[in-house]
């Protein structure tokens, strides 16, 4: 069910915005979710686990950073301004967050699998390979956010509270101000710096699916080898 | 103390393990996926993005529905259903016939595919709610385009829906035929374009010209209404196409089990067989079940056997 909301808040995305920028921020966040729903699908398509605490405890916060990540995929003016709004912070951390989650069960499998202990050791070190490949690029895309959204933080903060927070540019306009207003929301050179990190999330979840793909099928073991007991 | 360290000394073992085999990558066996688990999922999410899709239709709410709009919404929504319906003859509903089982290539390639597909899914869902907000006044479709009210041109916002719906469609089209392909393999593929006739041909080379049609329709058309009628058109041919597909060549979309080298579950028609079918059939038949089971071996293959044989 959160998929369902994570797929109409992507439609969304491309009905506000029709442009490539528009494109960018909808197939950065469908591609995230679906990576985390991919993910998600291995394990129970692998192994069983045990219906334990620890266990439970994994998934429920499993559900609750995919439900954080689908409230913070909204439009493109929103998210492609994070040094105003918190969406795109919050989106590149909860995307940290689940892929810390995923190494936490890729060590269960590896520490605590049971049945054919080096297949699945050999299983959980590739999944982990995976999860390091995409904090690569998530760490930073969150890095970028949060240097971009927290010296301006207080203002989010009176917003927040309801205050009508008057920017200093639209005060006394003058050229300087004009610089800062463009460094806000972005235009020109900065526009790039503000979509970096729907970039490297988009760029993340593509390069991890065409790098697995050249693994598998260039460095996995030929005629179904992999699979012998 | 001697087990304390002895534990500890097991726990760095495994840490130093760990760190060697994740810097290495699996050259020997892992463990495989249940296909059949996962390719249930996988159905799952593209149901999710077909009902994105009618979501998108559904969800538009404008004051008055005007009869270009109600047929446009219908146009959708029947779009959608035949793309389930094409979803459907594009994959195996048998894990054995399906490319992740067939080879791990086609199963890697095919995952990437899934991706797009997906994402073009979504993108058409986006066009339509478009397509029907058309008919709420201008300055709404401004808005809900993320135009400004006093900047945007309208044609230029129908040009983007436009091209919107239609690469998203062509995308569908041609991650319809690559799934099919996918699991079908080149072996197998070739070994039936091989042994089929010249209208076979006709039919795979007016599919293959289907797509790049979608893809274009979006430079000679814009009108929201005109689109929703062509695309409908273009998704009844698809499926005339299909069909027409597996007339000629005397084959499914997706491979059968046995061209997927899976042996044929052959049943053989013995007097045993025959019998417990009878007993299961009782209620069909006007003799009892004491009856039916006093019936010799023979009897039973002179009636029942015949019968059944004349029946087929």
């Amino acid at each position: 069910m959160i998929d369902v909301a994570a797929t109409y808040n992507v439609s969304y995305i491309l009905v506000q915005d029709t442009s490539l920028e528009g494109l960018l921020y909808a197939g950065g966040t469908f591609w995230a979710v679906q990576l985390i729903w991919f993910r998600a699908n291995r394990r129970p398509s692998r192994f069983v686990t045990e219906d334990d605490l620890f266990h439970r405890t994994l998934n429920i916060g499993n559900l609750v950073i995919l439900g954080t990540i689908v409230l913070h995929i909204r439009p493109v003016k929103i998210m492609s301004n994070p040094s105003e709004e918190i969406t795109m912070f919050v989106f590149c951390l909860c995307l940290v967050l689940e892929d810390c989650l995923e190494l936490i069960k890729c060590m269960d499998e590896y520490f605590f699998g049971v049945g054919q202990r080096v297949p699945i050791r050999a299983s959980a070190c590739f999944e982990m390979l995976h999860v390091v490949f995409t904090l690569l690029f998530h760490i930073p895309a969150l890095v970028i956010a949060a240097v971009d959204f927290f010296p301006r933080s207080s203002n989010y903060t009176r917003r927040l509270a309801g205050e009508d927070v008057i920017p200093h540019h639209e005060e006394a306009p003058n050229y300087e101000d004009e610089n800062a207003h463009s460094s806000n929301y972005g235009n020109g050179n900065e526009k790039s710096t503000t979509n970096a990190p729907i970039m490297l999330v988009l760029a993340g979840s593509w390069m991890l699916l065409i790098s697995s793909a050249i693994g598998i099928i260039f460095l996995f073991p030929k005629n179904g080898k992999h699979k012998e007991k | 103390m001697s087990c304390e360290f002895h534990h500890r000394m097991l726990l760095i073992h495994e840490l130093d393990d760990l760190l060697l085999n994740s810097c290495r990558f699996p050259h020997h066996r892992t463990i495989p996926m249940n296909v059949g688990y996962f390719i249930h999922r996988i159905g799952d999410w593209i149901m999710l993005m077909l009902g994105e899709s009618i979501f998108s239709l559904i969800i538009v709410d404008i004051p008055n529905e005007t009869p270009a709009f109600r047929v446009t919404f219908y146009c959708g929504i029947l779009t959608v259903v035949m793309l389930m319906y094409l979803h459907y003859e594009s994959e195996p509903h048998d894990a054995d016939t399906h490319a992740m089982r067939r080879s791990k290539d086609a199963g890697v390639v095919w995952n990437i595919v899934v991706h797009i597909y997906s994402f073009a899914l979504i993108s058409l869902g986006a066009a339509f709610t478009f397509f029907l907000t058309n008919f709420d006044n201008d300055q709404n479709y401004r808005r809900l385009a993320g135009g400004n009210d006093d900047g945007t041109d309208i044609e230029t916002l129908r040009q983007k829906s436009a091209n919107l719906f239609c690469i998203s469609l062509a995308i569908i089209f041609a991650c319809y035929d690559g799934m099919t392909a996918l699991h079908i393999g080149y072996t197998a593929a070739s070994k039936r374009l091989g042994s089929t006739e010249r209208k076979t041909w006709i039919a795979v080379a007016l599919r293959a010209a289907v797509i790049p049609f979608t893809a274009t329709i979006c430079l000679w058309e814009t009108d929201p209404t005109h689109l929703s009628y062509i695309g409908l058109l273009i998704m009844v041919v698809q499926v005339l196409l299909r069909k027409l597909g597996i007339v000629c060549s005397n084959h499914d979309q997706v491979p059968n089990p046995d061209e997927a080298g899976r042996e044929p579950e052959h049943v053989t028609t013995t007097p045993h067989n025959l019998r417990q079918s009878v007993l299961l059939a009782s209620a069909w038949t006007n003799m009892t079940k004491e009856e039916l089971e006093a019936l010799g071996d023979e009897e039973i293959s002179n009636n029942f056997g015949q019968s059944q044989e004349g029946t087929e």
